[in-house]
């Protein structure tokens, strides 16, 4: 089963998560976990680094950003699986992502459906 | 700039004699002087000494003055009549006052005060408190001024002295137009005209010219006409040259503002003559302004520029005490270097000394040469002298310039940097539209997804499912639904801010209902802030009062209400995370008063630290994570409220206590802007 760590600040987006990806969750293909800031994050990540940690961020948050976060997850967690989400589609925002090591850049709105097929099939 | 200060300095006299007018003066310094000539006890020829100081005065005679008020102070010293001492310093302050000596003239009216204190005299005391305050509004420690004129009017009313408690107070109010509280000042002018029945005419217009120019500060000229010409009229009418020119003045100002230069010019020299003749420096100072930005606009760049270097010619020699100081250690060192030729030339003349005495002994040829040398010798000396001289003058007028240029480009600094602000603000708001837009893309997702998820769970209702999987559709379809709800009203808010922003008529005046307009914008700020931070919840305490329905711009009012609200909420919040026993409450007041409406809103949020409350209306000054506050919220409610409106914004502020904003709106102003 695959933990999946999902950051940002806007706390409806857990029940949406949870009930688009309900079947996933029931059949025990994915867990997931929440955290609603990068600190808050960092601290569920501890400092045992869990070979299999996916982690999906939001960029603008309040304090800590996601790409911020990414990287000081990548400096603790090489092998971590960070996927950068954002509604801002910038250049900018891409070339960091794939610089500080992110597998994918996911542009908001979410596609649910595509985001449970591509985390379903990641091979760890 | 310096203002009525040549009126507070008359108004010292006022207070303490019965005003001799300036024709008797001589007749009456004749005949106290006749009165010394008496065998008279100390403390009569004290009291003579100090009316005789008075006499001088009006007559302009300051060193006359001076010289009875030493005398005066000898007596009081030598017999030690702690009264009549205490007399003698309050003259004194007032003297060292009249002269620009402010700290001696402080010094003499602490003592004073000090004295009357221990002989118990509370008229005394009362006026030394007065004229304490009336030198720290001179030197512009406003708030010392107010503080003293405070304790003053107390102890006055303490003693039914309300006559001398209303000129208090008429110095009160002339401190809060200076601070610019226009509203307040307005409202204590108002009050002393209409509270005493007995108020002196002179008093009374007075006050009105003190109403003329709070209106000439709002821009509002029509009732600034009103009030300026009946004051104006009235001085005329008595000969007072004092009060008359500087209501002359104030008018000029207002032609200026009505765009007829010439009729400013025109006033302007009339009056410019008085204020020169009785040697008046505030209406001078106002004058060449005045008179300055007339001819420049009449493009008369010549008179401009000369007024405009009187101008700078007398604030410098009135306040520019740096430059000042700058100048007398330059003409000191010129001073100095003068010095330091007269001895050469000395010390040549010793050497020539000796060249003669040898050349006694020696040829008639050689004193013949010896007198030609001391002649050239002489010539380059007196040459030198008088370079000297011209140095000195040339570098006057150099450092004259420089402050002209100084002053100048003080001038443009300022105005650049206006613009900038105002350049700035734009730019920045056209960052927060474009944030705001993608701001509304969130909740809209939101809106999408649940509504998704909603359908997906009708569809699985009207399959065969257990009553257990039902029943957790059910539940999970009406949290969805109530989701949905909250994004709808968090996107409606951000539409709402957008609007504002972007409304052409977003300054459009109409008839408002405050506490409507403040219900209507509590509501939003709260149920926007409750959708974002779910489980927060505050006491909220609405007293409110039945209000006028004032004339005002609406939509710009409300910007303010929501703005403040939301940093109420902010600020509760992060109390609330921080102390999970603490219970979030507002207040929000609103009162009627006579003019104005009063506005409270106080949270009892974290707080504004002291070292930042002066900061805060500030543009661009944000305590919030970037991307969370632009720092532009509380600068443009400040422009909303005192620009716009011409009311006043207050805050005050305990860290984990309480934060209280207070905003008052005049009431009559906006109907009269009508």
């Amino acid at each position: 089963m695959k933990k999946i760590l999902i950051v940002d600040d806007e706390r409806d987006i857990e029940s949406l998560y949870r009930q688009y990806f309900r079947k996933a969750i029931n059949e025990q293909k994915l867990s997931l976990q929440f955290a609603f800031s990068g600190s808050e994050a960092l601290e569920m990540i501890g400092n045992q680094c869990d070979p299999e940690l996916i982690m999906l961020t939001d960029i603008n948050m309040p304090g800590m950003t996601g790409l911020e976060l990414l990287q000081k997850v990548k400096e603790k967690c090489p092998k971590a699986m960070v996927y950068v989400v954002s509604a801002y589609d910038t250049a900018a925002y891409h070339t960091s992502a794939k610089e500080f090591g992110a597998e994918e850049f996911i542009t908001k709105p979410i596609d649910f459906l595509m985001l449970k097929e591509k985390l379903v099939n990641i091979n760890l | 700039m310096k203002k009525h200060l040549g009126r507070f300095k008359k108004l010292f006299l006022l207070i303490l004699m019965t005003c001799f007018s300036q024709v008797h003066a001589s007749s009456v310094i004749d005949s106290l002087q006749q009165t010394l000539s008496n065998n008279l006890p100390d403390s009569q020829r004290i009291e003579t000494h100090i009316l005789l100081y008075k006499s001088y005065m009006d007559a302009d005679m300051r060193d006359d003055a001076s010289k009875q008020l030493n005398k005066a102070f000898e007596l009081a010293t030598k017999t030690g009549d702690k009264s009549r001492l205490a007399q003698v310093y309050l003259n004194l302050g007032s003297y060292n006052n009249t002269i620009d000596n402010y700290i001696v003239a402080l010094a003499n009216l602490m003592e004073a005060l000090r004295l009357f204190r221990e002989i118990k005299f509370p008229r005394g005391e009362a006026a030394s408190l007065m004229n304490i305050g009336i030198t720290y509004y001179t030197i512009k420690e406003y708030s010392e001024a107010l503080n003293y004129y405070h304790q003053a009017e107390e102890l006055y009313l303490k003693n039914n002295d309300f006559e001398k408690a209303d000129i208090v107070k008429y110095l009160n109010a002339n401190v809060l137009l200076q601070k610019g509280w226009l509203n307040a000042s307005m409202k204590m002018f108002r009050e002393i005209i209409e509270s005493g029945k007995n108020i002196a005419d002179q008093r009374k217009n007075e006050c009105l010219l003190g109403i003329g120019t709070v209106y000439l500060k709002m821009q509002m000229q029509d009732s600034a006409e009103k009030y300026l010409y009946s004051a104006y009229h009235y001085f005329d009418s008595t000969g007072n040259k004092e009060a008359k020119s500087f209501s002359g003045a104030r008018l000029s100002q207002l032609y200026l503002m009505q765009d007829q230069p010439q009729k400013a010019i025109d006033s302007g020299l009339v009056n410019l003559e008085i204020a020169q003749l009785i040697n008046s420096r505030d209406v001078q100072l106002e004058l060449f302004n005045a008179l300055s930005e007339a001819y420049h606009r009449m493009e008369d760049f010549k008179n401009a520029f000369f007024y405009q270097q009187k101008y700078f010619e007398l604030r410098n020699k009135l306040f520019n005490e740096k430059s000042l100081k700058q100048y007398n250690v330059l003409a000191k060192k010129y001073a100095e270097d003068q010095h330091k030729h007269e001895l050469e030339i000395v010390e040549q003349q010793k050497q020539k000394q000796k060249i003669i005495t040898f050349s006694v002994i020696g040829l008639l040829i050689l004193i013949i040469a010896s007198l030609v040398y001391r002649y050239i010798l002489n010539r380059r000396v007196s040459k030198k002298l008088g370079v000297n001289n011209r140095k000195l003058e040339e570098n006057n007028v150099k450092l004259a310039s420089i402050n002209l240029e100084l002053n100048h480009t003080l001038g443009v600094l300022k105005e650049t940097q206006e613009k900038l602000i105002q350049q700035e603000k734009i730019a920045s708001l056209g960052k927060v539209t474009a944030g705001i837009a993608h701001e509304i893309q969130n909740p809209l997702n939101f809106v999408t997804n649940f509504a998704t998820i909603n359908n997906d769970l009708l569809a699985e209702l009207q399959d065969n499912i257990t009553e257990a999987d039902r029943k957790e559709a059910m539940v999970l379809l009406k949290q969805n639904n109530e989701k949905i709800r909250q994004h709808g009203l968090r996107a409606n808010v951000i539409v709402k801010d957008m609007l504002m922003e972007s409304r052409a008529d977003a300054t459009a005046r109409e008839l408002t209902d405050i506490n409507k307009l403040i219900r209507e914008n509590f509501d939003f700020a709260y149920q926007a802030f409750r959708a974002k931070h779910q489980g927060f919840h505050c006491d909220t305490k609405l007293y409110i009062q039945s209000l006028p329905q004032i004339l005002a711009e609406a939509r710009q009012l409300g910007r303010v209400f929501l703005n403040l609200f939301e940093n109420a909420l902010y600020a509760m919040k992060k109390r609330a995370d921080a102390d999970k026993e603490f219970k979030p409450r507002i207040i929000i007041k609103t009162t009627k008063h006579d003019g104005f409406i009063q506005v409270m809103i106080e949270d009892n949020g974290k707080g504004i630290p002291n070292e930042i409350i002066n900061d805060i209306f500030n543009p661009f000054y944000t305590t919030k994570p970037t991307g969370e506050g632009t720092g532009l919220g509380l600068s443009i409610c400040y422009d909303i409220i005192t620009k716009r409106h011409h009311g006043m914004i207050n805050v005050t502020s305990e860290i984990n206590q309480f934060t209280k904003f207070t905003i008052e709106i005049p009431t009559m102003i906006q109907q009269e802007a009508l």
